[in-house]
């Protein structure tokens, strides 16, 4: 099912302004940090929080359909004139994984997957045969007379991942599903997601409530690379409640837009004007010889590259090539393959091993020449 | 076996000596929590004394030969009997309006429900007696609904076990719905939020998730109901009268043997045990129950 979102949310000075679209059996990844507004896109496409403004629909069925105040109701011969319509959360048939599992604590595992199928009019024994089947699905039939309390935090996700699956909805939200999970439970139940996202139409998807079975679009909101690189087909990037760059996986995490994109993917990403084909000549005025093959003269790009391209050396000798520069060593921290080096007013990150850095005598405060590899820099077109 | 049973003991020297340090380290806690100043041991042990030597004093002044016969006798037996309907039926009453009245409370904005339990509250703070004469101006004869009652259906209710009931329900509905909010409110909407994304509508998840969610709640409100409703007098006396079988609750059969012209106190000493007696019971019973609906 085609799941097509619109729409506009206002939380004091907080505004969500974004529009999705999900083809049937595709999987989305929006990426943002905390706060940036991933959690109330979904809230509105659950039909759990009406928006300000917008519209969701599903193959063309309209689940939310607020127009804008004051605007002209009756243009364009919209269905129901200006009237504002919110399918209730239990008729929409979209299905919502949140990071904590939010098993029925009162009920079994099996009774808690048996719940949907339930609430879909579907008789106890059937409903308790199609939930055990789930629960073989992921993994966890020896456990099904458990209570969710007896249950470790993996399992419980494992237990609710089969619940929401097993009422095939037309529509799969997944908002932090591995965020609540310590690592090696994460990369299982990521796995378990790739897994059932891959084959989505398996024995025991038969279509409930009369329904043939349906190939689901799917949404997984997530601040975590990892999880858009595995689970995903398409990766959009939000920030404060916009959608600033979307596209095919590789494209969005490889080329980042802007900083903020790229801080989020871990890269380093400037932009400049292409001097010649040797030589891109940057905002603040440097130059940044890159690997050759550039784009036509005078076009904007945007540079990307990794912080272990970056080196520091003490400042023994001065710059000798354009790709190197005088800075100052801000902070040491934690990073992902070794110590994430930030440097004093500037937005690139060297990242180098602890060895490294004590054999080059850096830390805090020094004075330092950074410089990048050419051979390691990704020039693509500015968006 | 004591030697495999040391051996294991050995190999699993390191894992015991961990489990020991940690025992140590959590009774260090457990000591350094417990920390209540002496000083307020005095006030609490005179807050104690202040609820159960009363009770002491009434056992050890009960004419224990009598007692038997004053709690076998008709009139007894009789108050007791209503005393345990009348208070059921007001329980079962407040259930069915207080679950209710608890939910919408929970879940209305800040203000209205501010303004909701503190109107729900109000006959906890208002003196019994006074609830009863309000009673009475509702639905007696010349009430605003009472005549309109009698008028239109010839429908009595004031001094019949009706009243009672109903002066019982006023007086215990409160306790009620507190704590079903309360467990409401603890238990949240993200339970409920997730029911109807999985196609349960509102009244399937207000049985098969509000329901069980809240029932710790729900049974603590309900002790606490049928204990204040099987203890009311006030109310009761004013809106129901003392008419032995049909409105003289325990309360107000203990009441009468006090107060009564001639007849000795300690019939109405020995009533009070039975009370207390039949209170400690009900409250075990609904106590035993509890884990039980709790898991």
């Amino acid at each position: 099912m085609t799941l097509d979102a619109a729409m506009q949310v206002n939380r004091g000075s907080f505004t969500l302004d974004a529009s999705v679209s999900v083809a049937p059996g595709e999987t989305l990844a929006l990426l943002g940090p905390n706060g940036s507004g991933k959690s109330t896109l979904l809230a509105v496409i659950a039909g759990l929080l009406a928006p300000e403004r917008g519209t969701v629909s599903v193959d063309g069925r309209v689940l939310t359909e607020v127009p804008q105040l004051g605007g002209a109701p009756s243009g364009g011969g919209r269905p129901g004139g200006g009237r504002m319509t919110v399918v209730p959360a239990h008729r929409r048939r979209i299905g919502l994984l949140g990071q904590d599992p939010l098993l029925f604590p009162h009920l079994s595992a099996l009774e808690n997957v048996a719940f949907g199928l339930r609430s879909h009019g579907m008789k106890a024994a059937e409903a308790r045969d199609r939930a055990s089947e789930w629960l073989a699905a992921v993994g966890m039939s020896e456990f099904a007379a458990r209570k969710p309390a007896e249950l470790s935090g993996g399992q419980q996700q494992r237990v609710a991942i089969a619940r929401v699956l097993a009422t095939e909805p037309d529509v799969l939200l997944f908002d932090e599903p591995m965020a609540a999970l310590d690592v090696q439970n994460a990369s299982l139940v990521r796995t378990l997601l790739r897994e059932c996202l891959a084959s989505r139409i398996s024995a025991t998807h038969t279509g409930i409530d009369g329904r043939p079975p349906t190939v689901p679009a799917t949404i997984v909101v997530t601040h975590d690379v990892v999880d858009a690189m595995v689970l995903a087909d398409r990766v959009a990037i939000m920030e404060a409640g916009r959608i600033i760059d979307s596209g095919a996986v590789a494209r969005v995490l490889g080329e980042p837009v802007n900083q903020f994109a790229a801080t989020l993917v871990g890269l380093n990403v400037l932009h400049g004007i292409v001097e010649s084909n040797q030589l891109v000549r940057l905002a603040d005025g440097r130059g940044l010889a890159v690997g050759g093959g550039v784009s036509a003269v005078g076009a904007e790009v945007s540079i990307a590259f990794p912080p272990s391209a970056v080196t520091l050396r003490r400042e023994a000798s001065a710059p000798s090539h354009p790709n190197e520069w005088h800075a100052t060593v801000d902070l040491l921290e934690p990073g992902l393959r070794g110590i994430r080096v930030t440097l004093l007013g500037d937005t690139v990150v060297a990242e180098a091993s602890p060895a490294d850095l004590l054999a080059r005598d850096i830390a805090s405060g020094d004075r330092v020449v950074a410089s990048v590899d050419p051979a390691q820099l990704t020039v693509y077109p500015r968006r | 076996m004591s030697t495999s049973s040391r051996s294991a003991q050995t190999t699993d020297d390191a894992a015991t000596r961990s489990a020991a340090t940690r025992s140590a380290a959590s009774r260090t806690t457990a000591a350094a929590g417990s920390g209540i100043p002496r000083l307020l041991y005095l006030p609490a042990a005179l807050g104690f004394a202040l609820l159960i030597l009363p009770l002491v004093g009434l056992f050890l002044r009960a004419d224990w030969p009598s007692v038997p016969a004053a709690i076998v006798s008709a009139e007894a037996q009789s108050a007791l009997w209503l005393s345990l309907q009348t208070a059921f039926a007001a329980t079962v009453l407040c259930l069915i309006v207080g679950i209710p009245l608890a939910l919408v409370i929970a879940r209305s904005g800040n203000r209205l429900a501010g303004l909701l339990r503190a109107l729900t509250t109000l006959p906890l703070v208002m003196p019994p007696l006074v609830g009863g004469i309000a009673l009475l101006y509702l639905l007696g004869r010349n009430g605003l609904v009472g005549s309109v009652l009698e008028l239109w259906f010839g429908i009595r209710i004031p001094f019949t076990t009706g009243a009672v009931v109903i002066a019982q329900s006023f007086v215990a509905l409160p306790f009620l719905v507190i704590s079903v909010e309360g467990a409401l409110r603890t238990a949240g909407t993200r339970y409920e939020a997730v029911a109807a994304t999985l196609g349960a509508g509102r009244w399937t998840v207000f049985r098969r998730v509000t329901l069980p969610l809240i029932m710790p709640g729900v049974i603590a409100g309900t002790v606490l109901c049928f204990a204040r409703a099987l203890g009311e007098f006030g109310a009761t006396a004013l809106f129901a009268g003392n008419a032995a079988g049909t409105t003289r609750t325990m309360p107000l059969a203990i009441y009468t043997a006090f107060n009564g012209a001639g007849v000795s106190q300690d019939s109405a000493i020995a009533l009070s045990l039975l009370l207390v007696v039949v209170g400690i019971v009900i409250l075990l019973l609904l106590r035993s129950w509890r884990p039980t609906a709790e898991r």
